[in-house]
């Protein structure tokens, strides 16, 4: 169903020196749902991100996006390695928010890696760290950039799995970039595959 | 590097100290006016002797706090500089110019100009914060210049901004370029603030001492008191590594 709070980017166009990665893209993301974008690599999933997040310069417009807190995990974990887990949290949800800290670490399992650097932490514990991240921020809307990359099976499983189900019960609008079609068909309420669209 | 190879690297810097000592010792007694060049003995004798009094280390206590505060102020300046300069190209502009004069200008003609506007007591420390200050403006500049995209993004995405971005985000990624400037201005500050005392010649100094020195042709003194300043600006280097080790 659509709504006046869906995100739309109409007639969506990007270039780096030249060569065209966007080109007249269309697009409805519903709010309150959590939408799957598919395709090959090169695509520009991720520039469709930086788009929305507003880190890059485009052709077209983008409507629904005003107001919105966003949380985001972008597609390396950017944690900054001279805070500590905790730190890194704090650090964007500001003071006075230890519950939601402690909250977010926990549905990430990693309570007892809230003190260590992310140097001591390995690539799947930094990109929950990213998640927690993005959670304790506290965002209305989520954009992931291959969120679950580097969890093993059952981990992934049971984080997405409780992901989701928050974020349809809070009715969160979520878009998640993907290469996996049984993660988009797991967790997602809709998906987008980029090649149709360009 | 393993032990072996750290021991025949002590092993060559001592062989290495000793050869020079050595080039002093026969300069010195081929010469033989020792009131030029005193022998590198009589030199620790005479700074033995030094040491056993009190004017010594208040001299020393002295010059090391007016390098210590211009150096400190230059700092102060150089990050707030720096800071006003990133955000505002303009600035950045205004700022350029003096940066690059003071650069150029030899020491000697900043403390003239320096002696001509305040007290000599002044001197020494005002010239050590202008001779590291445009040290310190560029490096934190550069350093502010470089924070990786990826930092200034997630700053923007999360609205992580005033002295929370500084603090946690700008400093800390600028730490290489800071701890660089003040590498280099440990020397400097060193140089040009003895240099300052020298022809300032506030009574309590260590340069005052040397210039006292010079005019009484006391070689030993001369030399010990440069060993002394060379010995206290390497103690003090060694200390601001230490301490900037933990960043």
């Amino acid at each position: 169903m659509d709504t006046d709070r869906d995100i739309v980017l109409t007639r969506i166009s990007k270039a780096y020196d030249g060569q065209i990665v966007l080109q007249d893209l269309d697009l409805r993301i519903p709010d309150g749902e959590i939408t799957a974008v598919m395709g090959p690599s090169g695509l520009g999933k991720t520039t469709l991100l930086k788009i929305l997040l507003g880190l890059e310069d485009f052709g077209g417009s983008v409507s629904g996006m005003e107001g919105r807190k966003v949380s985001a995990v972008f597609q390396d974990s950017r944690l900054l390695p001279w805070l500590t887990l905790r730190q890194n949290l704090e650090l964007v949800c500001g003071p006075g928010c230890e519950a939601e800290i402690a909250e977010a670490l926990a549905l990430m399992e990693l309570t007892d890696a809230a003190d260590k650097r992310p140097s001591e932490l390995s690539g799947g514990m930094q990109r929950r760290g990213a998640l927690a991240r993005a959670l304790a921020y506290g965002g209305d809307t989520f954009l992931l950039d291959e969120p679950f990359t580097g969890l093993d099976e059952e981990l992934k499983d049971r984080i997405a799995g409780r992901l989701s189900e928050r974020w349809r019960k809070e009715k969160k609008t979520v878009l998640f970039v993907t290469h996996d079609s049984a993660e988009a068909a797991a967790y997602a309420d809709g998906t987008v595959r980029l090649q149709e669209l360009v | 590097m393993n032990d072996k190879t750290g021991e025949k690297r002590i092993g060559t810097k001592i062989a290495a100290a000793l050869l020079w000592l050595a080039v002093w010792q026969i300069a010195s007694m081929a010469l033989g006016k020792s009131f030029v060049l005193p022998s590198p003995v009589f030199t620790c004798q005479r700074l033995f002797q030094l040491c056993m009094q009190g004017s010594f280390w208040q001299s020393c206590a002295v010059t090391l706090l007016r390098v210590a505060a211009g150096l400190a102020l230059a700092c102060l300046l150089g990050f707030a500089c720096a800071l006003a300069a990133q955000k505002n190209r303009t600035v950045r502009e205004i700022l350029a110019v003096p940066a690059a004069v003071i650069r150029s200008v030899p020491v000697m003609s900043v403390i003239l100009i320096a002696l001509l506007c305040m007290k000599s007591a002044a001197v020494p420390l005002f010239v050590c914060f202008l001779m590291c200050f445009p040290v310190m403006y560029t490096n934190i500049l550069q350093g502010f210049e470089n924070v990786p995209a990826e930092y200034r993004e997630l700053a923007q995405v999360y609205r992580v901004t005033g002295g929370r971005y500084t603090s946690k985000i700008l400093i800390p990624a600028s730490m290489g370029y800071i701890k660089a400037g003040l590498s280099l201005c440990a020397g400097l500050s060193w140089k040009s603030t003895v240099a300052a005392e020298v022809l300032s010649s506030p009574r309590i100094s260590m340069g005052y001492h040397l210039l006292t020195a010079k005019m009484y042709l006391e070689g030993a003194d001369l030399f010990a008191w440069t060993v002394g300043i060379v010995l206290l600006s390497v103690c003090f280097e060694k200390a601001l590594r230490f301490a900037l080790r933990r960043w």
